[in-house]
């Protein structure tokens, strides 16, 4: 009586369990593995998404690495360019800004809100707002012109393209200030007051403390950091020629596979590159997870 | 003198710092707000005075025209009316749909998560974190075939549906973390009074998960608010009046189409307009969204 009394609820329990389980169970299924199953299948067919569907074998990767009409390796060269300097400038940059405002305070409460204001304005007027200032004769080379300085090509020219991207990005630096403070305020504030009772200066505290115990954070940073730089398709909206920039300057993988799939319809072809990109993403988060011994997890 | 006085050379050395300090927060200031400036001033100039170079930064020739064209979808400066309310109106019809399933399924399986013991938990678990890992760019293709299949193909459905189950990895992982939060007691004494594991989920503690669900409500507007790239992909060839805001701005705004004049001040207002919705839902919640509560379950 008593084991089967047990059973049967420790039965219930999995029936419940299992029924708030079902809709992510079902969503994991039918909207991410189901899509990259798939997705592979189509990198080995030419698919136009209605009528063709044949089996080519790796001829669509070869026709990337060969003979891609936008040049593969530029893109992939761009893309990985990108998300290196994005990634390395939008965390430390982040990061200094949260520490900036981490100390409590009305004032410093407000400047916290003031950044974080940009995240949730629309790209697409941001971005619309950003090519008008940045155009040849926008708002920026009319100031630089009226205070005598010379005009800057931003997004016009091939060679400062890339830079400009990178600037005007950082506008959206409130998102990962967000994250830095939370770490912070994890820190147990007796590890300050340990190392103050020890004499420790502000830049050993930061040295010593801050930064270890924020490793955690740093890591999930940046791993989500590189996942998402490398699918950059911001230059969708900002940048000239549809988002490629002046000769393919700024022309990134995500633009590519929307514009290979989408514009081109050739849904067998840009699943190939999606793998490609899926690869290398893939490469460097096994790397990173490799190598994340630094990562300080706290006394288990 | 000053040299040789340790006093004072402190005080130059505190006072240099200080105006270093608010120098630096000057310039910071003036990159983050002159976008949101600069948006705000077009959208209420002549036509004449936004054109005029230099740009004029202080609006003199005020006008409304720019806000009523928005409003009558009579876009003067393009080959034919965009009716940008009816557009508000579309999106609103997605946003609404979405902040309301998000939060609901999210929260549901966080429960399962949260509070409750069955065979597997852990694995679902995993499996589930690591779709954050899982590229976006990779799905698309085959969601766009599915979509295709199931002949909702420039419909609103698209938008909606992947969102009914669980709404993603990320929101599930925070709602869940907050879960853990709150005291089992309350739990414990519901399930002793005879209340079923629906029960305790609907009336135990999703009540106490205010702070979290409005934190999600909050971004998933902001997120679907300014999604153009979803509607661009499934709604490509929809009829023109079943487009969202955001899709429309793009279409009209993208960098690639050929600026008339007047467009800086048609673009600015619409801008504005697309701005206030998610500014003052952050305003309200700003404490919500900024306090980094919510965040503080992240720990890599």
């Amino acid at each position: 009586m008593k084991i089967s009394g047990k059973t049967v609820n420790k039965l219930k329990r999995n029936i419940a369990g299992y029924t708030f389980m079902l809709p992510l169970i079902i969503g994991v299924s039918v909207f991410s593995f189901w899509p990259i199953i798939s997705s592979l299948i189509y990198s080995f067919h030419n698919y136009d998404g209605f009528m063709t569907y044949e089996f080519v074998g790796f001829k669509n990767y070869v026709n990337l690495f060969r003979n891609d009409v936008d040049g593969l390796g530029k893109v992939l060269s761009n893309t990985l360019i990108y998300a290196a300097v994005a990634v390395v400038l939008n965390l430390s940059l982040s990061y200094l800004l949260a520490l900036s405002v981490s100390k409590q305070g009305r004032g410093v409460y407000a400047v916290r809100v003031l950044f974080y204001i940009p995240c949730v304005i629309p790209g697409v007027v941001m971005a619309a707002m950003w090519a008008d200032m940045l155009s040849e004769n926008g708002a920026f080379n009319s100031i630089l012109t009226s205070l005598g300085l010379p005009a800057f090509t931003f997004l016009e020219a091939p060679e400062t393209s890339m830079i400009t991207l990178f600037i005007t990005n950082l506008w959206g630096l409130g998102s990962g200030m967000i994250l830095w403070l939370a770490a912070f305020n994890n820190i147990p504030r007796t590890m300050y007051e340990a190392a103050d009772i020890d004499g420790a200066k502000g830049f050993t505290k930061f040295v010593k403390i801050t930064i270890p115990m924020t490793t955690p954070t740093i890591f999930y940073n940046l791993i989500t950091g590189v996942i998402g730089a490398l699918q950059y398709n911001g230059t969708l909206m900002l940048a000239p020629l549809s988002g490629r920039g002046y000769e393919n300057s700024v022309y990134f993988m995500s633009v590519k596979i929307y514009r290979d799939a989408f514009l081109r319809m050739k849904f067998g072809y840009a699943s190939a590159a999606a793998w490609i990109l899926f690869a290398i993403i893939g490469v460097l988060v096994i790397i990173m997870f490799r190598t994340s011994k630094w990562v300080f997890y706290g006394e288990e | 003198m000053v040299r040789n006085d340790p006093a004072k050379r402190a005080v130059y050395v505190k006072t240099a710092k200080t105006v270093l300090k608010w120098c630096f927060y000057v310039v910071v200031a003036v990159f983050f707000f002159f976008p949101f400036y600069y948006m705000l001033t077009r959208s209420v100039m002549s036509v004449k005075q936004s054109a005029a170079r230099p740009i004029v930064l202080i609006p003199t020739d005020l006008t409304l025209d720019m806000w009523r064209a928005v409003f009558s979808g009579e876009d003067a400066y393009s080959d034919h009316a965009v009716p940008y309310v009816k557009f508000l109106f579309n999106t609103l019809k997605i946003v609404v749909f979405n902040i309301i399933a998000v939060p609901l399924s999210a929260s549901f399986v966080a429960f399962g998560f949260a509070k409750c013991k069955f065979a597997g938990k852990n694995i679902i678990f995993a499996v589930m974190l690591s779709t954050i890992l899982l590229p976006a760019t990779i799905v698309q293709v085959p969601l766009y075939v599915l979509f295709g299949d199931l002949h909702i193909l420039n419909t609103y459905w698209p938008l909606m549906i992947p969102n009914v189950f669980g709404g993603g990895a990320m929101r599930i992982f925070l709602i869940r973390q907050f879960m853990m939060g709150i005291p089992k007691e309350l739990d414990e004494a519901a399930e002793i009074d005879g209340a079923g594991y629906f029960r305790r989920y609907l009336q135990i503690t999703l009540p106490n998960c205010t702070a979290v669900l409005i934190f999600i409500i909050v971004e998933v507007f902001v997120a679907n608010w300014g999604d153009y790239y979803g509607p661009m992909i499934y709604m490509s060839i929809a009829e023109e009046n079943k487009f969202t805001l955001a899709y429309a701005v793009f279409l009209r705004f993208q960098k690639s189409v050929i600026p008339r004049p007047g467009d800086e001040g048609i673009r600015a207002a619409v801008g504005t307009l697309m701005a206030l919705p998610p500014l003052i839902l952050f305003f309200c919640f700003q404490r919500n969204m900024v306090e980094g509560v919510v965040m503080s379950g992240i720990k890599g």
